[in-house]
């Protein structure tokens, strides 16, 4: 449950300033571990709040590290679905690297949903999403809502080594198209899909800095709309909660730096194809 | 805050904690002092301001960059946001020569928004005795009467004894004994892992006031503190306030599980000295 009041409480403080939020400090516990290739797809049960119901594709948990066991640094965690019923409570998947400690978990103390996750268009467009290994896991969600809403999506995945393809089939199902390439060569790929298909409207996008750049760039040359998570979870040092000030990218032309976990993670790729010049 | 006034139990550390929107989330920040800084003068060929840059993790610490600190404008600006949130500040300066530091907070002080600003911090572990009391002291004189100074110091710093005599002839309401490593070209480890570094800094200032080598002020433990177990031996060395910061790149709402329990300890004035 949320651990309410608990930070405002242990300094004498009113939640005056926070009372609109909800308290981002979950517990969850662990009810399912499935294996996918190099990944551990996780069901995380936790108490019934508002706000799962306004999770979308693109937000993030943040798995707290613990300094008193040698763990620095928190995991990030993008959250790859939300589900809730009244009967059998709200549950919330994400991804983890195969054998990761939060599998053999029974309870997690969770940071989240934090950050700015994928807007839906408000009418049904041809969409091509794009993503690299893990950074799929948003994707994976938001092609669901798209065909859900009507938008007819196709796939462009990457992947270093095939093990690490996050649950191809089932976006085989959902998708008109994907097409699966390494790392090196996404951008390739989206531009030739956005060339043999004219119709597709927007692109959404998920994987390296270099990546989400390259991709963004590839659909301003062409004339697309674009949005991409300018967060890289696979990252060694990132906080998540806005302080550390890793996951800085220039924006505007290189005019400011935007804080992708704070005032993104999701951006119109606009933003960071205009501060590479 | 005055000289002599009650520390805050919990302090943010500037370096670490390069924004504190993102606390807000979780907490109020009400009865904190909000870092602003290190506010750093302008210098040509000087590095872009921003964060720290962080090398890599290992076990119990990161190893990262000095932060390269935000020039004044920037400054001007966190401190309005502040204001107008009603947070008090602490104001944190760097400086490469005696003055800077000190023309950097009596411009703050004396902008529009120096009531905001409700102490001053100033790095010395680099100082000798000497240069300490010379910051200090320019640092007093273009700051606001009786407004509390604070000497950032390293523990493992040659002369910490002398330094912090220095600092606090020079004006120092109270030191920060911090426990970074500092790993050359301008290189730091920080982290759980140099508790018992802040400690024994600590330990050291608080054994030398005993032996009245130095006239002692309350002394913020500054590394290593990540719960209330380590804030604990941190007073127990002789701290009356600890400082966090990478433990909350860990789980931010340390901050307030650790003042929560520093709240239920009494009065840290029996501590001090
Ligand atoms: S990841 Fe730390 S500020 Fe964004």
């Amino acid at each position: 449950m949320p651990v309410a009041g608990t930070p405002d409480e242990a300094l004498g403080m009113t939640r005056a300033g926070t009372a609109t939020h909800p308290s981002p400090v979950v517990e969850a516990q662990v009810m399912l571990t499935r294996a996918s290739g190099a990944y551990d797809v996780l069901s995380l049960s936790v108490p019934p709040a508002p706000m799962w119901e306004r999770t979308r594709p693109g937000q993030f948990l943040v798995l707290p590290g613990d300094p008193a066991r040698g763990r620095t640094l928190p995991s990030l965690l993008w959250v790859a679905g939300v589900s809730v019923d009244r009967i059998h409570g709200t549950t919330v998947d994400v991804v983890v690297p195969a054998g990761h400690p939060l599998g053999a978990a029974q309870e997690q103390r969770l940071l989240g949903p934090l950050g700015r996750g994928f807007g839906l268009p408000a009418e049904p467009v041809p969409a091509l999403v794009a993503g690299h290994e893990a950074a799929v896991t948003p994707l994976r969600w938001l092609v669901s809502q798209l065909r859900d809403r009507g938008s007819r999506v196709d796939a462009v995945l990457s992947a270093d080594d095939p093990d690490r393809h996050l649950e191809v089939g089932a976006l085989r199902r959902q998708a008109a198209s994907v097409v699966l390439t390494t790392g090196a060569h996404l951008e390739r790929a989206v531009t030739d899909r956005l060339d043999a298909e004219p119709e597709l409207a927007v692109v959404f996008a998920a994987g390296s800095r270099p990546q989400v750049r390259a991709v963004a760039a590839a659909a301003r040359r062409a004339g697309r709309a674009v949005r991409v998570a300018a967060l890289d979870l696979a990252e060694p040092v990132l906080c998540g909660t806005g302080i550390c000030g890793q996951c800085d990218v220039p924006v505007d032309g290189g005019a400011r730096m935007l804080r992708a976990c704070l005032e993104g993670p999701v951006v119109p790729g606009e933003w960071l194809v205009d501060a590479a010049g | 805050m005055q000289r002599g006034e009650e520390l805050p139990r919990v302090w943010i550390a500037p370096g670490a904690v390069d924004d504190v929107r993102g606390l807000l989330r979780f907490g109020s920040l009400d009865r904190l002092l909000v870092p602003v800084g290190p506010v750093v003068a302008e210098h040509a060929g000087a590095a872009a301001p921003g964060p720290a840059l962080v090398h890599g993790p290992g076990p119990g610490g990161v190893e990262h960059d000095a932060a390269r600190g935000i020039p004044l404008l920037e400054a001007v600006d966190r401190l309005r946001w502040c204001a107008t949130r009603g947070l008090r500040t602490v104001v944190v300066v760097r400086g490469q020569t005696p003055s800077e530091p000190a023309a950097l907070a009596g411009r703050l002080c004396r902008g529009l928004e120096g009531d905001a600003v409700g102490a001053v911090e100033v790095d010395l572990r680099a100082a000798d005795d000497q240069q300490a009391l010379k910051v200090m002291a320019r640092l007093r004189e273009e700051t606001p009467r009786d407004l509390l100074l604070l000497a950032r110091l390293s523990a493992l710093q040659a002369d910490l004894v002398g330094v912090a005599r220095g600092a606090v002839a020079g004006g120092a309401g109270a030191v920060v004994v911090c426990g970074s490593v500092p790993l050359g070209r301008g290189r730091w480890w920080s982290g759980p892992s140099t508790g018992a570094i802040s400690r024994s800094g600590v330990q050291a200032l608080a054994q030398a006031a005993q032996e009245q080598r130095w006239p002692p002020v309350p002394m913020v433990a500054a590394g290593g503190v990540h719960d209330p177990d380590s804030a604990d031996a941190a007073l127990a060395a002789g701290a009356v306030a600890v400082q966090l910061g990478t433990a909350l790149w860990a789980d931010p709402t340390v901050l307030w599980s650790v003042a929560a329990h520093l709240e239920g300890r009494g009065d840290p004035a029996d501590r001090t000295g």
